[in-house]
């Protein structure tokens, strides 16, 4: 039952893209703008197709129904109402299904939010690649990653439940949602983007269109990857919240190439520049998604993250040189109206420090791409087995990151087009100063090394210039009788707030990896030990059973304050799961993982505990949640401008000293 | 240098107070004492202890039972078994070198997190070194002109083809009129978003 429906509504919606594609290509090919209105109405069929499917999906997760196989291997009968619920993404089939889902949604909304452009060949095209991708996957889950397969043989009458790993902590229903909110959105953007190049219409509306389509994609992006980092360091046991991890990589890729296209976007919209750079990287950014869901998915590579085996692999990365070659064709053959209208003028000017970050990022990129696949090569050619982790990716990563930090600082004061002389060292001046008096404070509180002491005083920097111009805008506002709060609102506002966030990250993941502390220690009940300033006590054992899982908790005190670290068995299986338990203050991370412990534990028996001291952890978590609420600032209109107000802002004397708040121009 | 200084500094934008932060002085002293606190710090760091070289060394070495995770980064008993050798080599005297030796001797050079082979770290430097002198060549062969040459014939042919195209259809106003170039080429595209932003809906 819940099987039929779910194949009703994939069938359903691969029916409705495919009439869409043929109704618009008729449509285009004959040059009859009903026809392409008429495709609206595909685009929400296919919404409605994958709406009944997850439906089923939920339906036959929640139902127990083990009639279909992916229930079977991903839900039991004691598995929580939470974790039936986030079963669907627990494994390969079903997160196709959630892609599907949210893709068709995105398409459908993209349809409504230009409806009235419809008959714009630009928009039909758009919808069309947009449509040939949704149905892509809904092939995919037609074919070899069916979500709604049947049991073999008899049906169980119990399943086996998701991973152990999955259904411990509550991050499940967000991260993955988020990440994929993130890696689907990039579709359009991208989509708009070889609709501009097919129809030649290759002038600055469609980046217009689609900003904040990417702005929002990069935010849940950011999201998705700060919580995924969350998720590992509250989840895995080690203390650490980022391993390199070649999943990790995979989502990390297609968020610098997008953060390049942010910046850059903005200097083809301003002066018409970078057009093919910029083109580039949204095929980039899409390409780069489809490539980490191949990474992750197809089980290429080994990591704690894939959770499933299938034969999608060769699917996706069709896929992925499809839109390498479809995206690399079209720039090439568009080269000649691509070319810009200007040059950049000078170094110093906004466009200039742009250019260097958007270099800074490709980098990186690049960088992040050879360590994740150069493995795979290695292993296809040589077959032989070769291991890149931290060292590697931290020799280039670390000065790449400190570089960006740099000109973080300097590119938001620099004007457009040209610096005047002076105009860097009167902006500069007060931030300098303040990062200098960071600077000096750190080396007198003790702290030592090159990369941390540059990561703190850069980060003191740009963080002080983003200050500056949220403050400058906010009192130029005011002047104008906005309200002080427009000074954050909009997109050059925002996008301070959103360095803000990214200066928390940056200061929190130095100081957790340079200035960490952990050890081993044993215990007997009662011992009281002291660590890196903080007193820890074991009490002593307790045993806590709830419906799916079996665990051992040993009991602790951390500077007085009960704390539980423990070992879970799930369902019975024999292996037990690290439960860490993590003790967080604005200061530092108190981070408890049981080391070794004995099968049973009695009450009296010794633990032996991996203690972490990290600083500043909690500050990652807190400059994610600022740099993403600066991403929906900076998607906020600011007022609209009307058509005969002055471009430019008249203010005389320090006229080019001032950010523009948003509300005065838009 | 304190807060009360601060504050009538950061108004010296008019360029009207005394002494300014914005002065060429106040640069130097800053760039000095920027670079006094970096020496400083980075080279009074004291010699590597123990509690170091075990930290840096449990970061290489690979976990062996695990993927592309360091024995630091992991639970295994394998990796928990292999710290242990490493305290105890480190304990025993030996260099990193040695230990490192020592592992790839009982692993193979998958044992070791950080790349052997010399190729991965040399493709990223010399991608680095290719894609600068790409760039400089593009950046001064736009300098020289190439791009911003004098107009052509078949430019004036544009030009005069436009003008007599549009005296044909009586346009007067001609911010208004659409630029049809008879090449096929998107003039409107030409000047920023000027058609693009017509068109917009909102």
């Amino acid at each position: 039952m819940n099987g039929a429906l779910g194949h009703a509504g994939v069938i359903l919606s691969l029916l409705a893209a495919c009439a869409g594609v043929a109704t618009l290509a008729l449509g285009l090919a004959t040059r009859r703008p009903e026809l392409l209105a008429r495709s609206r109405a595909y685009a929400y069929l296919m919404v409605g197709g994958m709406v009944l499917a997850t439906v089923a999906m939920e339906h036959a997760l929640l139902a127990h129904d083990f009639s279909l196989a992916f229930v079977a291997d991903n839900n039991s009968r004691e598995t929580p109402l939470l974790y039936s619920i986030t079963g669907m993404w627990s494994a390969l089939q079903g997160s196709i299904l959630l892609w599907s889902l949210i893709l068709s949604g995105y398409i459908a909304y993209a349809a409504h939010r230009f409806r009235h452009r419809a008959s714009d060949p630009v928009v039909g095209w758009a919808t069309i690649v947009a449509l040939v991708v949704a149905a892509f996957f809904f092939a995919l889950m037609l074919g070899p990653s069916d979500p709604f397969a049947a049991t073999v043989g008899a049906i169980p009458h119990d399943g086996t439940g998701p991973n152990a790993l999955l259904q411990d902590n509550l991050l499940i229903a967000f991260h993955p949602v988020f990440l994929y909110l993130g890696f689907v959105g990039f579709t359009i953007p991208f989509a708009f983007a070889v609709g501009s190049l097919v129809t030649g219409r290759v002038g600055e509306g469609w980046l217009t269109e689609t900003r904040r389509f990417t702005l929002f994609a990069w935010a849940f992006l950011t999201i998705g990857i700060v919580l995924g980092a969350w998720w590992s360091y509250q989840e895995l046991g080690w203390g650490g919240f980022w391993g390199w991890d070649p999943v990790e990589n995979a989502a990390l890729l297609p968020w610098l190439t997008a953060t390049a296209y942010l910046h850059s976007a903005m200097v083809q919209e301003r002066r018409g520049l970078l057009r093919v750079w910029n083109l580039s990287l949204l095929v980039a950014t899409f390409a780069l998604t489809i490539l980490g869901t191949f990474l992750t998915r197809s089980g290429v590579t080994q990591s704690v993250h894939s959770f499933s085996n299938s034969g999608i692999g060769p699917a996706l990365i069709g896929l992925f040189a499809a839109i390498v070659a479809v995206g690399v064709g079209l720039i090439g053959w568009r080269g000649d109206r691509l070319r810009s209208p200007g040059s950049i003028d000078a170094p110093a000017s906004r466009e200039g420090a742009f250019l260097v970050n958007n270099l800074l990022f490709a980098a990186f990129a690049a960088v992040v791409l050879l360590g994740t696949v150069f493995p795979l090569f290695v292993q296809a050619i040589n077959n032989q087995s070769l291991s890149i982790g931290r060292p590697f990716f931290d020799a280039f990563t670390v000065p790449l990151g400190i570089a960006l930090l740099f000109f973080m600082s300097v590119a938001p004061v620099l004007p457009w087009r040209k610096a005047a002389p002076g105009v860097l060292r009167r902006r500069l001046a007060v931030p300098a100063w303040i990062a200098a008096l960071v600077l000096v404070a750190c080396v007198a509180g003790g702290i030592r090394g090159l990369t941390p002491l540059l990561a703190f005083g850069l980060g003191a920097f740009a963080a002080a210039v983003a200050g500056r111009q949220l403050v400058l805008a906010a009192i130029v506002s005011h002047r104008h009788g906005y309200g002080a709060w427009r000074g954050v609102v909009g997109r050059a506002n925002g996008g301070m707030v959103v360095h803000i966030g990214v200066v928390l990250i940056a200061v929190g993941l130095t100081a957790a990896t340079s200035f960490a502390h952990s050890t081993e220690r044993s215990f007997r009940p009662g011992e009281t030990l002291r660590f890196d300033g903080h007193a820890l006590t074991f009490v002593g054992w307790r045993q806590v059973t709830i419906p799916s899982e079996k665990a051992y908790e040993a009991q602790f005190r951390v500077d007085g304050a009960p704390f539980s670290p423990g070992i879970g068995s799930f369902n019975g299986s024999a292996q037990g799961t690290d439960i860490p338990a993590v003790d967080s203050s604005l200061v530092d991370d108190v981070y408890l993982s049981i080391g070794y412990a004995p099968a049973s534990p009695r009450p009296g028996q010794a633990v032996t505990v991996d203690i972490y001291v990290q600083p500043l952890v909690l500050w990652l978590w807190v400059g994610g949640a600022v740099t993403a609420g600066g991403a929906v600032l900076a998607a906020l209109p600011g007022r609209r401008r009307r058509p005969t107000d002055p471009v430019s802002v008249p203010i005389p004397e320090i006229a080019d000293d001032l950010p523009v708040p948003a509300g005065i121009v838009t | 240098m304190s807060a009360a200084t601060l504050a009538p500094a950061a108004r010296s934008r008019n360029r009207r107070a005394g002494f300014a932060l914005t002065s060429r002085w106040s640069w130097m002293l800053l760039a000095l004492v920027v670079a006094g606190a970096l020496v400083f710090g980075s080279t009074h760091s004291g010699s590597t202890t123990r509690a170091d070289r075990i930290r840096y060394l449990d970061s290489v070495i690979k976990c062996p039972v695990c993927e592309d995770v360091s024995i630091a980064g992991s639970n295994a008993q394998q990796a928990r078994n292999l710290r242990a050798k490493v305290v105890e080599l480190v304990d025993a005297g030996r260099t990193d070198a040695q230990i490192e030796k020592y592992v790839v001797a009982q692993f193979g050079t998958d044992g070791l997190l950080r790349p052997t082979s010399p190729v991965i770290w040399l493709l990223p430097i010399a991608g680095g070194a290719v894609a600068v002198l790409a760039l400089g060549v593009a950046l001064s062969r736009r300098r020289s002109g190439s791009y911003e040459s004098a107009p052509g014939s078949e430019d004036e042919a544009i030009v005069v083809a436009a003008i007599a195209g549009r005296s044909r259809a009586g346009t007067r106003n001609g911010a208004n009129a659409s630029l049809d170039d008879p090449f096929g080429r998107d003039l409107n595209g030409l000047d920023g978003r000027s058609v693009d932003a017509g068109d917009r809906d909102r």
